[in-house]
């Protein structure tokens, strides 16, 4: 029988954080990851990160995967790429398919760090050649580089479409303009600025309605929205695009949690159906953890808090004694609710309020 | 929620909401339908979709028959439209002669009633499904009356033909106790408060027999967990379910391309509702469905779900009346109640409103397992 101590699922930056951390602490640890390198999303974003210093804000994303990488030499960690972990059971077990290949592996304590997928947007059209994820495009550019169009409508002005847009212009494509429905845009001001600078139109207060072609994008419906986000008759205008991409949005990847059998909770303010834990990371089902975006639409930053939080919880909680561990978890904590502080952090801090349990799901020793 | 109703029913799955809406279609519309978590969360929304005729006794067949003469007109009778009804039949595969000579008997007894079956040898039954394997195949039944129907929207068309008539639906509310006077129902207690009754429908499936406790009639239905595959989808191939009595196992391709496949278990642990699934049936049952359809070894399992069995002795239905308390009766599916919602609902409907039944009700009694008379039917896993 194959087992380990910890099994991580998703190597992206929570779960390469809480391998290290679970690692550090003394727990043997085994890392799934679908693709054939870790580093989740963090390997195709180019643009540096904001925030504190002790989150690699000035570092370029994929730089920061590198760094993440390296404490995953650890001779504790075995990492399997090209691994899709298809099921986690109740007795600890979890199903595999490795390189195409089926097999299985105990473990004492799994870390469910699977991430997030693209919301999808429901208008005319929306299933045509040419309409992609934003995510989707940043990872066929910059990981791949394919540039899939010319002329390119994005959908939302959060973080994701903004540095999205950006990096399409760096790329040779034109940006006809930004959609927004709400009436404020919603990522960072200095990523917006860059792009007005630009010359790209960011229209708040507008959405796509539908999609023109047949067979491809050939162009896109826009209309005004009223404040119930429902369309203005006569306020349509067509764009000559060839590609659209939303960026509408996160929903955290809940598969392996309702497979396990966490309790959950739809939360909006953290992107939907999320595991409830205690502040250790620990869901409902004893030795079963969550970090990162499964556990709310957040940041990469605040993904690696909250995998430290669930590495060093996993160990301890299996009975490795460290002190050191400890106090990294007592940092982590820190540290997250630092980024989550101020006015940003607002919706984020009622959502995780709805999460956290008071009571802790299984004591730590 | 109301506190007083001529009906109340337990349970929100198949055979409770097609209770609430046969009652109601009757003229019974002062009835509430409690649920102790959401509409269809048991069975019913668990299930693989499908409704069949090919059975070996009367009592089976005749409750097919009457369940899927209320399918073809339900979606349009209660204006929720398309409840997607295919009826691409079933092949109960053979390895043996011998099993095939039941067969035979079956669709005799099938044909008797009006059921369209009959028998195919190997090659046939490669016919009517290209990707089933032949290996070892000595042939099987076969009928094209049966099929799939879509069973959330089963249960949301009856909802709607029950709450358009007037019926009470309320989720997320717990049955606590029943209170009986002078061998008379008399209330329901629930943790949302009680409603005063005299007529009390238990159609809680796997967990009947705790309803039946509440009021001192042991109902012989014990919750056995059954799990199901679901493959990525491909395409779409109109072709009968596979039901083969030597794997114990079912295998249909619903029609968004996805393959269902489910088993019989080796053990189960009765006494639970549990909905937890488990590795080794994703073993077993993948090694099941490529013996019989080689070309899974091909695709990918995408998820994988437990739902619960309510089985009794002779697995077969149990309807109606109880003789211990007046008002009390029993509306259990007992594996079938997708299946067979149309003829439960029908059934007990009409014993409750005093008209004369469509089918014998002694045939499904619960008396039936005092007075030995069970329900002997060889077509069922």
């Amino acid at each position: 029988m194959n087992f380990t101590e910890v099994a991580v699922i998703g190597g992206g930056p929570a779960g390469m954080s809480a391998a290290a951390a679970a690692a550090k602490a003394g727990a043997k640890v085994v890392v799934f990851d679908r693709n054939d390198k870790v580093g989740g999303q963090l390997i195709k974003q180019t643009h540096r990160f904001f925030g504190s210093e002790k989150e690699y804000a000035g570092e370029r994303g994929l730089n920061i995967a590198k760094i993440l990488e390296k404490d995953l030499g650890s001779s504790r960690i075995t990492v399997k790429t090209k691994a899709t972990v298809l099921g986690v059971y109740e007795d600890g077990v979890i199903t595999y398919s490795e390189d195409g290949k089926y097999d299985r592996l105990t473990a004492e304590s799994i870390i469910i760090a699977t991430g997030a997928s693209e919301k999808q947007a429901l208008f005319e059209g929306n299933d045509l050649p040419g309409v992609y994820g934003a995510g989707a495009v940043q990872t066929l550019m910059n990981l791949y580089g394919v540039l899939p169009g010319r002329r390119v409508l994005m959908v939302g002005a959060g973080n994701i479409g903004l540095i999205v847009s950006y990096q399409l212009l760096q790329a040779g494509a034109k940006v006809e303009a930004i959609v927004e429905a709400s009436p404020k845009i919603g990522g960072y001001l200095v990523h917006a600025s860059k792009l007005r600078r630009y010359g790209v139109p960011i229209l708040t207060g507008k959405s796509i309605k539908s999609v023109i072609g047949d067979d491809e994008v050939k162009g896109a419906i826009i209309a005004d929205v009223n404040e119930d986000f429902n369309f203005i008759d006569g306020t349509e205008q067509r764009l000559d695009v060839d590609t659209v991409l939303l960026a509408t949005g996160l929903s955290p990847l809940n598969e392996l949690i309702v497979n396990i059998g966490c309790e959950q909770r739809y939360i909006p303010e953290l992107g939907g159906m999320v595991a409830l834990r205690d502040d250790n990371m620990q869901t409902s089902v004893g030795g079963v953890y969550v970090a990162g975006d499964v556990a709310s639409i957040e940041e990469a930053s605040s993904a690696i808090l909250e995998g430290i939080i669930a590495g060093t919880s996993a160990a301890l909680g299996m009975g490795f004694v460290s002190i050191k561990a400890e106090d990294d978890r007592e940092q982590a904590k820190a540290r997250l609710k630092a980024l989550r502080a101020g006015e940003t952090g607002a919706k984020i801090r009622e959502g995780i309020k709805k999460a956290v349990t008071e009571r802790k799901y299984r004591d730590v020793v | 929620m109301k506190n007083k109703a001529e009906v109340v029913i337990i349970g929100g799955g198949a055979a409770g909401t097609s209770i609430a809406y046969n009652l109601a279609k009757r003229g019974i519309t002062d009835v509430v339908l409690l649920e102790e978590k959401y509409v269809p969360f048991g069975g019913t929304g668990r299930c693989a979709a499908q409704f069949r005729l090919q059975f070996g006794s009367v009592e089976n067949c005749k409750l097919g028959l009457l369940s899927v003469s209320q399918f073809d007109t339900l979606g349009e009778e209660t204006g929720y439209g398309d409840l997607e009804i295919i009826k691409h039949g079933y092949i109960l595969t053979s390895y043996e002669q011998e099993s095939l000579d039941i067969q035979r008997k079956n669709v005799e007894l099938q044909k008797s009633l009006g059921i369209d079956s009959y028998i195919l040898d190997a090659k046939q039954s490669k016919e009517v499904v290209p990707y089933l394997s032949t290996e070892g195949l000595v042939g099987g039944s076969y009928c094209t009356g049966e099929g799939h129907i879509n069973p959330m929207k089963m249960v949301y068309a009856y909802k709607k033909g029950a709450t358009d008539r007037g019926v009470e639906f309320n989720d997320y509310t717990k049955v606590t106790g029943i209170e009986v006077e002078g061998g008379k129902v008399k209330a329901v207690k629930t943790n949302k408060g009680t409603i005063s009754t005299s007529c009390v429908v238990c159609a809680a499936g796997e967990s009947s027999k705790y309803i039946g406790r509440m009021v001192g009639v042991r109902i012989p239905v014990e919750p056995a967990k059954r799990q199901i595959l679901a493959t990525e989808p491909v395409e779409y191939i109109k072709a009968p379910m596979i039901y083969s009595f030597k794997h114990g196992t079912f295998i249909t391709q619903v029609p968004n391309g996805n393959f269902l496949m489910g088993s019989s278990e080796p053990n189960v642990r009765l006494g639970e509702v549990d909905f937890t699934p488990t590795w080794d049936f994703l073993e077993r049952m993948a090694k099941l469905g490529i013996e019989q359809v080689p070309m899974f070894a091909h695709l990918r399992v995408i998820r994988q779900w437990a739902g619960q069995y309510g089985i009794a002795p002779d697995d077969s239905v149990i309807l109606g009346k109880v003789p211990q308390v007046e008002g009390f009766h029993v509306a259990c599916g007992c594996t079938k109640a997708t299946m067979f919602a149309g003829a439960i609902g029908t059934l007990v409907a009409e014993e409750i409103a005093g008209l004369k039944t469509s089918l014998p009700m002694e045939w499904y009694s619960i008396e039936r397992f005092d007075e030995g008379r069970l329900i002997k039917d060889p077509a069922i896993l």
